[in-house]
């Protein structure tokens, strides 16, 4: 459940770039980890965030975790339909549970972002 | 592995919540240590969950009238009142092994901790193994959520994480007494009779250590038991410490930020 082709992070996020922005949701082994996502918080539309910062929190059973950006970027739209349906989270994380779309200020810091190979390494060496 | 033992005591719930969260931000910092605190509440306070809506929720009037401080948790979960009680929060790195792996996997290993110190107080417990999610009212201990403590099938002990900057707080609750009346008097409800209602139905749902026990209990006692389950269950090796000057700046810092008027949207 690690698609080629899109970007990770060691945070357990994922952004599919397309020119010059990329959508981001959370990963399969991520929403795995949480449990059934009930709550969902985006950032403004419009806000900026560094590469490693918070973009929001996701409540699931019992448990609110932040969710953070792989690179740094300004947030051009959020995922309307997350705060109605947020197991879509759960459902369809690489599709329908996406969260942000960022414009990113530097493209060279997807370099630093690990290919789904890579990340399938990261999530079978630490075992979460 | 070492941890440091906190008893604050007794504090505001805007204290209690900005202490909880300043450890754990300077521990994403790399400067606090993981840290096992027990705390109690004066003036009585209800917390909310991070998501739940005040509103929809508490009579912010009858919190006002019966002198109980509304503060919104960092954590997860439905409304709770703490009054006497005895509350913990452990506070460590995502891979220390106490709390490593996912949300339930964290939950159940630190569990065994809390069933391992309600024994050694006399109390033989069970875990809860489904998720909360079918209980739907607005009070927390309507309902055990998963792998929450039960004692002949009524609710014990409720508990919430967070998970920030790579470290992970979970603080639970464990009522010493549990006051129904004064917690649904702060509720909101079309009707007395639905309250009464369902306070009735909570009270046959929820149940306190005295309640269990069938003998009074002092905090200092519940504590005692509690880091021994702890320490015992989790390979814990628990040093008495204090708070430090830069947590207390911190802990101050965000109440202000935070809830500076008092006052929750």
């Amino acid at each position: 459940m690690v698609p080629e082709g899109l970007l990770y992070s060691e945070d357990h996020e994922w952004i599919k770039v397309g020119g010059k922005t990329g959508r981001v949701g959370i990963t399969h082994h991520a929403q795995e980890a949480l449990g059934s996502v009930v709550f969902v918080e985006l950032p403004e539309v419009g806000s900026r965030v560094a590469a490693g910062e918070a973009l929001g929190v996701l409540e699931s059973v019992k448990a609110a975790s932040d969710y953070y950006s792989p690179v740094s970027g300004a947030v051009v739209a959020v995922n309307e339909e997350l705060p109605d349906s947020p197991n879509l989270i759960n459902e369809e994380p690489y599709d329908r549970g996406w969260l942000v779309e960022l414009e990113l200020d530097d493209p060279a810091q997807l370099d630093k972002l690990l290919t789904a190979e890579k990340y399938i390494e990261l999530i079978s060496a630490d075992g979460k | 592995m070492k941890w440091r033992l906190l008893n604050t005591g007794n504090r505001s719930g805007f204290d209690n919540m900005a202490i909880d969260e300043a450890i754990m931000l300077l521990q994403a910092g790399g400067v606090s240590p993981p840290t096992l605190r027990f705390y109690g509440w004066s003036p009585p306070s209800v917390t909310l969950g991070y998501f739940q809506k005040t509103g929809e929720t508490l009579d912010l009037e009858a919190c006002r009238r019966l002198g109980v401080d509304v503060v919104r948790r960092p954590t997860g979960g439905r409304a709770v009142l703490h009054d006497r009680e005895v509350t913990y929060s452990i506070i460590a790195p995502e891979e220390n092994p106490a709390v490593r792996g996912t949300v339930s996997e964290s939950y159940l290993r630190l569990s065994q901790g809390l069933v391992l110190g309600l024994r050694l107080l006399g109390l033989e417990v069970s875990r809860n193994r489904h998720s909360g999610s079918a209980a739907k009212g607005p009070a927390c201990f309507e309902g055990p959520g998963l792998y929450e403590l039960v004692v002949n099938g009524r609710k014990l002990a409720g508990s919430a994480q967070c998970r920030k900057g790579g470290c992970v707080l979970q603080h639970g609750a464990l009522p010493i007494v549990n006051d129904s009346h004064t917690l649904f008097r702060l509720l909101q409800f079309p009707s007395e009779s639905l309250r009464e209602e369902k306070r009735l139905i909570y009270c046959q749902k929820a149940t306190s250590l005295e309640e269990a026990l069938g003998r009074p209990v002092s905090p200092e006692e519940v504590i005692a038991a509690l880091a021994g389950g702890f320490s015992q269950a989790l390979g814990m090796v628990l040093e008495p410490g204090e708070l430090t000057d830069e947590e207390l700046d911190m802990a101050l810092k965000i109440k202000l930020e935070k809830y500076g008027n008092h006052e929750l949207e």
